[in-house]
């Protein structure tokens, strides 16, 4: 027996259009909304453009208060030059300077090491959360291959992270045992209070990375996970980069 | 008036100060006018192709 097929409702009532054959009763092009551009994510209202209206905003809020944070950053650098050219005048009209350069302990530079291999982790984490094929399956729901890579790098970096606050340790405890200590001088003042300042904003870089994760393991939407390490990520890199500057300026700066 | 005489304590304090502090502080002011210029031009831009 022939295997019969009724046409659907809509097509045994098209409209005729008083020409030749029939206008096909609904709009056949791609998009449905009669424009063919409804696939535009553009178009729509703006807060409902998709994931990547979402990641624009969350890296232009990142890069704002990055920004408050650089020039608190920028004015502690200009007050370390200040008050290294800056003295008093003595009894007999002398002006004496009483900057004495603190010596920078040599874990300093594991650190950096650990730093910059940190970033390099995260920007592999950073990438794996957006490579096509993948992100694609994962969009689909076909398993997670996109957040397990990326998991795994981000704790790479993370263990890094921790391992260069432990060495940040290790060199103020070296110096504290040289006798060098917050106010012994206006060097060691400026060199504990760069480290510290940039070792807490490290320390919430890893806050940030630990929140990271638990959105990869946790959070239901790819391009939450996706805001999440982009975002943390990309302050890694900032405090990187940060550190970096900070490091050369005590190393030779002083 | 009370700013005026903060103004003109400030520049009485930067001159009697040696030129190495002089030179101190133009650079100080270099580096935190250029941070701000850079980050505002920056900025102003992320917003315009925001847009």
């Amino acid at each position: 027996m022939p295997s019969t097929i009724t046409p659907p409702e809509i097509d045994r009532h098209r409209i005729s259009d008083g020409n030749n054959g029939h206008r096909p009763p609904t709009d056949k092009r791609t998009g449905g909304n009669g424009e063919g551009d409804g696939d535009n994510w553009n178009n729509r209202p703006r807060g409902h453009r998709g994931p990547h209206e979402r990641i624009s905003q969350a890296r232009i809020g990142l890069f704002f208060a990055l920004g408050g944070d650089l020039m608190f950053f920028v004015a502690l650098i200009s007050v370390f030059f200040v008050t290294k050219a800056s003295g008093h005048f003595d009894a007999y009209d002398h002006f004496i300077n009483q900057w004495l350069p603190t010596a920078i302990p040599s874990i300093l530079w594991l650190n950096t090491i650990a730093l910059l291999l940190s970033s390099v982790t995260a920007e592999i984490a950073r990438r794996a959360m957006f490579r096509d094929v993948d992100a694609m399956d994962e969009w689909f729901g076909l398993g997670r291959p996109v957040s397990y890579r990326a998991a795994l790098w981000l704790s790479a970096t993370l263990a890094l992270g921790i391992l260069f606050l432990a060495g940040q340790w290790v060199a103020w405890d070296q110096l504290a045992a040289q006798h060098v200590f917050f106010r012994s001088n206006p060097s060691s003042h400026f060199f504990y209070l760069i480290t510290i300042t940039h070792a807490v904003h490290l320390f919430l870089g890893i806050v940030a990375l630990i929140v990271a994760l638990a959105a990869l393991k946790f959070s239901r939407s790819l391009a939450t996970r996706q805001v999440f390490v982009d975002t943390t990520v990309w302050y890694w890199h900032v405090m990187g980069a940060l550190w970096i500057f900070l490091f050369l300026l005590l190393e030779f700066g002083q | 008036m009370t700013l005026l005489q903060g103004c003109t304590q400030c520049l009485d304090s930067t001159r009697a100060a040696p030129p190495a502090v002089q030179a101190a502080y133009r650079h100080a002011i270099l580096l935190l006018a250029s941070a701000a210029s850079t980050l505002f031009i920056t900025g102003t831009l992320l917003l315009r192709r925001q847009r």
